[in-house]
């Protein structure tokens, strides 16, 4: 049973040409850190850019963009179809189907983001790929916590994604990294905790890791609850509605 | 054998009723859900499916809500109105994807003989993104029947489909009907209903005008006259006598039918015997004119 | 339907009749598409929760200049937030928000709900089209790149005493200010529009339009620190780098700590990579829509 959710939810992700533009934003953080390497800077100065390529545009704006559109596609795209029917329709308890489509959606965002963030640190500062270790491992952890958090939005609004764009750029890009309070509150942030952590030393975060990982693990099993609650109370309309 | 029940069902969206008040029973056996468009049909299957929820009242299947309780699919198959399927998938795996959703102990024989029974086996093979209309009606059917549930709801299951599929499918839903199992969909097209429904129920702007066999339905209409054909021996002499009956409005001959109409359908059917015999007329044939659906149903639509 | 005992049949008049008088042709219909273009640019017509990203917009880059305005008036010529040169930098950020909002509202429902040949069975050519969705948003877009230095221009001759000298003291800057008001406008509508011809949903074009600015200026920020050779490639990666390059080739005034400040390459370069950020847009959207069968 799990399997076949799975699986319709893989193919309906994998089946599109958005992936494919997906993968090339991943191989533009190659593509960058392989024009740094080839204009031959000192290796000194390798490890500010290294952190400042996978903290901005890494965990800034790859992850979010990436886990923004197969989050909210998971389920977003079956309610606004319609297929989603072919789901509801059978006796599966809807935490399945959320849980189902929250792991398949983690696992593709996974793919997308933290084998590039893996490659361009390596690239960029091959003398410390603990570094680029490092920020792929927290790019995991961001990328549950995004989906998780999109894929409930999916379920809230039928324009999760506008909605999640503006998000990201608003409370993500301005708001948190302009008032410190907020930041407990960043998923961005948790995540260059969690690489500080794992590196220990050569990233630095504001928030400590064990508080991150905390609102991380919060966040993450409260939006996974909201979209089950969601989904229980999901209404199907006819094709004008 | 499963009944769905609705009891003073209402739904609205915002300031729009789209149900109003409606309850009923549908039970084994073929029932057409009639209506114009607009009129609630789509809305009220939902309601039935447990996909919406009702603004007021109750609807069960049996006695469970449907509402909120996904257990009830293991006795409900539905076939919703929306062509969307998962394009991807061939007709085989959407049809065992969804023979597998119901934990079927063999889910790939369960898909082959839903496929069968819908005549699609030859284009199984094939991804439903290039299934025709026809197909694509056709493999939605065998995806909502592969479990065999004694509840089938049908939105426009007609839709697309060519004259011969039209017919297959109104065979397998007879068929189907014959075993016991409750079957209930919904169509605009008069004929279909007709030929298909031992009952029907029709619904305008959200509120049930009339349900039940609709030539009883026509006979309930007794604010109109009821229109019969007659062929006698001899026409005006039938015609004349019958203008002396006090239940008979009025009697039209013209390019050689005589048309009776009376305000007392029973009534009628009893006097004309005796007329004809004063006459001295024999009665070759009576038939109701007007005893057809679509009588019927512009009937409750202009009400 | 049976249900009249009436059997005969009339159709009655209801006053249907065609249309014989003159008609406005190909401009009108121009016309039509840049009004209701403009129209989508800032929600009108539409839901509240549609207004709400262009005139917020709209609002905060006027912002900058209001408060310009009022400490001058309150307090004299203490608080110079920004001048003509650096404004559309400094505002820079709501440029992508504007664009990637309301460029899809212009374009990409045309192609989901297949109205274009509703579109081309009228007297205009598919250029004609794009043209005037390109108009449009850029008109719509002057409201950002040209109204907030405006009022500012004109705040600051109203606080003078001597308005006539204000006048001639000020008038010098009009020329920069319209230019690079027009440039900024047309050149972000062009790009914006482009990418979202391509999409096949709103929500994807205000992605992919935002990804595209979002991901340049994160990258040239990031190389603009990194040496020489990185800070000279990095303000080509930002649209809105190339732009504030392109003013300073052309009207002059340097702009502290924009990537432009950093590079060390000759103005004119900005001038052609703005012509051909151009050029490629609209190459997109000819042959987006020329080989679009509808």
């Amino acid at each position: 049973m799990t399997v076949t959710l799975i699986e319709i939810t893989l193919r309906g992700l994998l089946n599109r040409r958005r992936t494919l533009l997906l993968v090339l934003l991943g191989v533009l953080v190659v593509l960058v850190a392989g024009l740094y390497r080839l204009a031959d800077q000192p290796q000194a100065e390798a490890a500010g850019f290294t952190g400042a390529l996978l903290g901005n545009f890494g965990l800034g704006v790859l992850v979010p963009l990436v886990a923004v559109i197969v989050g909210t596609a998971a389920l977003g795209s079956e309610l606004e179809e319609g297929t989603i029917v072919y789901l509801l329709a059978r006796p599966v308890p809807r935490w399945r189907i959320v849980l189902a489509k929250l792991s398949v959606s983690w696992l593709v965002v996974t793919v997308l983001v933290a084998v590039p963030i893996l490659v361009a640190g390596i690239v960029a500062h091959p003398g410390d790929p603990g570094v680029a270790l490092a920020y792929a491992g927290s790019s995991v952890v961001a990328a549950l916590e995004y989906t998780a958090v999109f894929m409930a939005l999916s379920l809230v609004t039928s324009r999760a994604l506008i909605v999640g764009l503006a998000y990201v750029v608003i409370w993500e890009g301005v708001v948190a990294s302009l008032f410190a309070g907020t930041r407990i509150f960043s998923i961005r942030q948790h995540a260059l905790a969690v690489a500080e952590w794992l590196d220990g030393g050569a990233v630095t975060a504001e928030l400590a890791p064990g508080v991150a990982l905390v609102m991380a693990g919060i966040v993450t099993v409260g939006a996974t609850l909201l979209a089950v609650h969601r989904l229980e109370r999901v209404e199907l309309r006819g094709e004008t509605a | 054998m499963s009944r769905i029940l609705l009891d003073r069902v209402s739904r609205w969206y915002g300031n729009v009723v789209a149900v109003n008040d409606v309850s009923f029973e549908v039970g084994p056996g073929i029932t057409g859900l009639l209506g114009p468009n607009g009129a609630g049909k789509t809305t009220l299957l939902h309601l039935m499916a447990g996909f919406l929820v009702p603004s007021a009242g109750t609807v069960r299947l049996d006695e469970t809500p449907t509402w909120r309780h996904p257990e009830i699919y293991g006795r409900i198959g539905f076939v919703p109105e929306r062509e969307a399927v998962h394009g991807f998938l061939t007709g085989r795996r959407f049809v065992a994807a969804a023979a597998r959703l119901h934990r079927l102990p063999d889910a790939a024989a369960a898909a082959e003989r839903a496929i069968a029974m819908v005549d699609l086996r030859d284009a199984a093979g094939r991804a439903i993104g290039g299934y025709s209309k026809g197909m694509r009606q056709r493999i939605k059917v065998a995806a909502a029947l592969v479990h065999d549930p004694p509840v089938l709801i049908l939105d426009e299951p007609f839709n697309g489909m060519d004259p011969r599929q039209r017919l297959h499918m109104m065979n397998l839903l007879r068929r189907m009907a014959a075993d016991g199992r409750t079957i209930l969909f919904s169509s605009h097209i008069l004929e279909e209903v007709e030929r298909l429904s031992d009952r029907v129920l029709v619904v305008v702007a959200g509120r049930l005008a009339a349900s039940g066999d609709f030539r009883r339905i026509r006979r309930l209409m007794t604010d109109r006259p009821h229109s019969f054909t007659v062929r006698s021996s001899d026409d005006r002499a039938l015609g004349r006598e019958l203008l002396a009956e006090p239940d008979v409005s009025s009697v039209e001959l013209r390019d050689g039918v005589l048309t009776v109409r009376t305000g007392d359908y029973g009534a009628l059917t009893r006097s004309i015997a005796p007329a004809a015999q004063r006459a001295g007329v024999s009665l070759l044939e009576l038939r109701p004119a007007d005893e057809s659906l679509e009588s019927v149903f512009s009937y409750l639509v202009r009400r | 339907m049976g249900a009249s005992p009436d059997l005969t049949g009339t159709i009655y008049d209801i006053g249907y009749q065609g249309y014989t008088g003159p008609r406005l042709g190909r401009r009108g219909a121009i016309g039509a598409i840049v009004g209701s273009g403009l129209r989508a640019t800032f929600g009108l017509g539409r839901s509240g929760r549609s207004k709400v990203i262009p005139w917020g917009t709209v609002v905060l880059a006027a912002l900058p200049a209001g408060v310009a305005i009022g400490v001058r008036v309150l307090v004299g010529d203490l608080l110079e937030l920004y001048s003509y040169d650096n404004y559309l930098w400094g505002i820079g950020a709501l440029f992508p928000i504007f664009v990637a909002a309301q460029a899809p509202e212009l374009v990409v429902n045309d192609v989901r709900h297949r109205v274009l040949p509703l579109y081309f069975s009228r007297p205009i050519s598919r250029i004609d089209y794009v043209v005037a969705k390109l108009v449009a948003l850029s008109l719509g877009l002057l409201a950002l790149t040209l109204v907030p230095l405006l009022l500012l221009w004109l705040g600051r001759i109203l606080a003078e005493d001597d308005v006539v000298g204000a006048i001639g003291d000020e008038i010098g800057a009009m020329p920069a200010i319209l230019g690079n008001g027009a440039m900024h406008a047309v050149v972000l509508a062009s790009i914006a529009l482009a990418i979202s011809s391509l999409a096949g949903r709103r929500a994807y074009a205000a992605g992919a339009v935002l990804a595209l600015f979002l991901v340049g200026s994160v990258v040239s920020g990031i190389l603009q620190v990194q040496g020489e050779s990185m800070a000279n490639a990095a303000p080509f990666l930002n649209p809105l780098a190339v732009l504030d390059g392109t003013r300073e080739w052309l009207f002059g005034g340097s702009v502290a700590d924009a990537p432009t400040s950093v590079a060390d390459v000759p103005l004119p370069l900005y001038g052609v990579a703005t012509i051909v950020i151009l050029g490629l847009s609209w190459a997109v959207l000819a042959v987006r829509y020329r080989g679009m069968t509808t």
